[in-house]
């Protein structure tokens, strides 16, 4: 490895890897102009021939039923001019569910602004699927029973429904348990990842709506930390891990114990599929790597290997 | 592509000017091509992708709020839709009964250092020295420019996991003569 290493630095050519498969990849990219212009056509020919295919349709009917139906529509309109309650009646009831639905709607809307999972659109789609999703607790817990009727039963159902609220304005599911974002004081565990709004799909992959602020839904949080990480990658990119595996049993309490006791200061413990990854807070020497795992091995009853990165310089 | 122009542009979007799209898919389509390769990892995939990236944008050009930076504003649409095709692909696809640590083997990494000069080794040699998982990483961090909770989220694997299967590929990039990422 270090003959390999001399090599390199004698020839100086080492290479870019980030810059280098960015450009290998862009070269490869078509013209997708044609495409995206066929879509867009093929869309909006949708949305078109719905509602005219619906007037054609309605013209036809039209037409067909007005030449046997002109008598009647005489004898019926002589009823309708004799009672005038059979237009106004449901008019009356539309209105005024309508002026009841709109204020619960937007209530609903303006308190839970974040309270939405319409995948792949980012900010502004929010408003539609929060009212959606406020309405049923609404009508649950309904204490008239018919609470759409009046206004003022509306209002009993919004105070209920939104008394829990104040003060709340993730709908995080998770937000107590992921606590504040940035740093940790020492040994306290949990407490890195942020507490921004987070939305879970069934499948567990992050909902994407509010994207331009990121929804990030964490799924493996570290079990340890005991730094502030705000550039966690850049730090895992540049320290020395210890991988670790653990017999069946292992209490995260004991790995935490670990973290914590370890002669060399851990940053961020992860779990991974088999065990544990300690993240160290500096670049050890291959040596002291491989004390490190050995010390760890004769305290630790529970650790069945240890292992380290290869330095390559 | 400044603040404002885009602003412009996707104002004229919205209002169904095509021309308008046109500049915004000649500014931004390697951009977006990039990142969404980088969670695809496929061509054929991307491509599909980043089409309906921009119908998508044609779509939703008038619910755009200035005032959160607009090549975070596209890049998030990209990242997403990538996300929904990695969803649906693995919905679709075979589970193969491999764990995911147990990389499978790979014989061209026994050869040593040695054995070939750095100058010969292409990008595709060097990538095809990484397994299927690392590279998967590797292209969702170095293409689309992903964290490592965010990689953890999509593929649905421990951090753990995640950062070291990143330190791996660096590693065997690093044997190539390929740097830069750390």
């Amino acid at each position: 490895m270090a003959d390999s290493n001399d090599l390199s630095v004698k020839l100086n050519k080492e290479k870019d890897f980030t810059s280098e498969y960015r450009k290998s990849v862009e070269i490869e990219i078509p013209d997708l102009w044609d495409r995206i212009n066929a879509g867009i056509d093929a869309r909006e020919k949708e949305k078109q021939t719905e509602p005219v295919a619906d007037i054609v349709e309605f013209e036809a009917v039209k037409k067909s039923e007005k030449k046997t139906a002109d008598s009647t529509a005489k004898k019926a309109a002589k009823k309708s001019r004799r009672n005038p309650s059979v237009y106004i009646m449901p008019a009356v009831a539309a209105v005024i569910c309508i002026g009841i639905m709109i204020p619960l709607f937007m209530r609903g809307g303006m308190k839970n602004p974040s309270d939405c999972s319409e995948s792949t659109a980012p900010a502004g789609a929010a408003m539609p699927q929060a009212a959606d999703d406020s309405m049923p607790m609404a009508a649950n817990d309904d204490a008239g029973g018919s609470a759409m009727k009046t206004e003022e039963a509306a209002d009993a159902v919004e105070s209920l429904d939104f008394a829990g609220l104040d003060g709340d304005d993730s709908n995080s599911v998770d937000t107590t348990n992921y606590g504040e974002k940035g740093g940790a004081t020492l040994g306290h565990r949990n407490a890195v990842a942020g507490a921004e709004h987070f939305s879970y799909s069934q499948d567990g992959l992050p909902d994407t709506v509010d994207g331009i602020d990121s929804s990030t839904v964490f799924w493996e949080k570290p079990i340890y930390s005991n730094e502030e990480t705000e550039s966690e990658d850049m730090a895992i990119a540049s320290l020395s891990l210890v991988k670790i595996t653990v017999k069946e049993g292992t209490s995260e309490d004991d790995i935490i114990k670990l973290a914590e006791d370890c002669p060399e200061t851990v940053s961020i413990c992860y779990e991974t599929n088999d065990g544990y990854i300690l993240v160290l807070d500096r670049m050890l020497e291959e040596d002291e790597l491989k004390k490190l795992c050995e010390d760890l091995k004769k305290e630790n009853n529970f650790i069945i290997s240890a292992e380290y990165e290869d330095k390559e310089e | 592509m400044t603040e404002e122009k885009f602003e412009k542009c996707i104002a004229a979007v919205a209002a169904g000017d095509r021309d308008a799209l046109r500049e915004l898919y000649e500014e931004y389509l390697n951009y977006l091509y990039v990142i969404i390769y980088g969670v695809v990892g496929n061509k054929e995939t991307a491509e599909d992708v980043t089409s309906e990236c921009f119908i998508r944008i044609w779509e939703t050009a008038g619910r755009y709020k200035p005032g959160n930076g607009h090549k975070r504003y596209l890049a998030t649409i990209a990242r997403n839709l990538a996300i929904d095709e990695i969803r649906k692909r693995k919905r679709e696809e075979l589970t193969d009964e491999i764990p995911e640590d147990s990389a499978p083997p790979d014989t061209s990494d026994h050869a040593s250092p040695e054995e070939q000069t750095i100058e010969d080794i292409s990008m595709q040699e060097a990538l095809d020295k990484l397994s299927d998982k690392e590279r998967e990483v590797i292209n969702m961090k170095v293409l689309s420019d992903m964290t490592f909770k965010e990689i953890s989220e999509i593929l649905k694997i421990p951090m753990g996991t995640v950062t070291w299967r990143y330190r791996e590929a660096v590693k065997k990039l690093r044997r190539c003569g390929y740097g830069g990422l750390e």
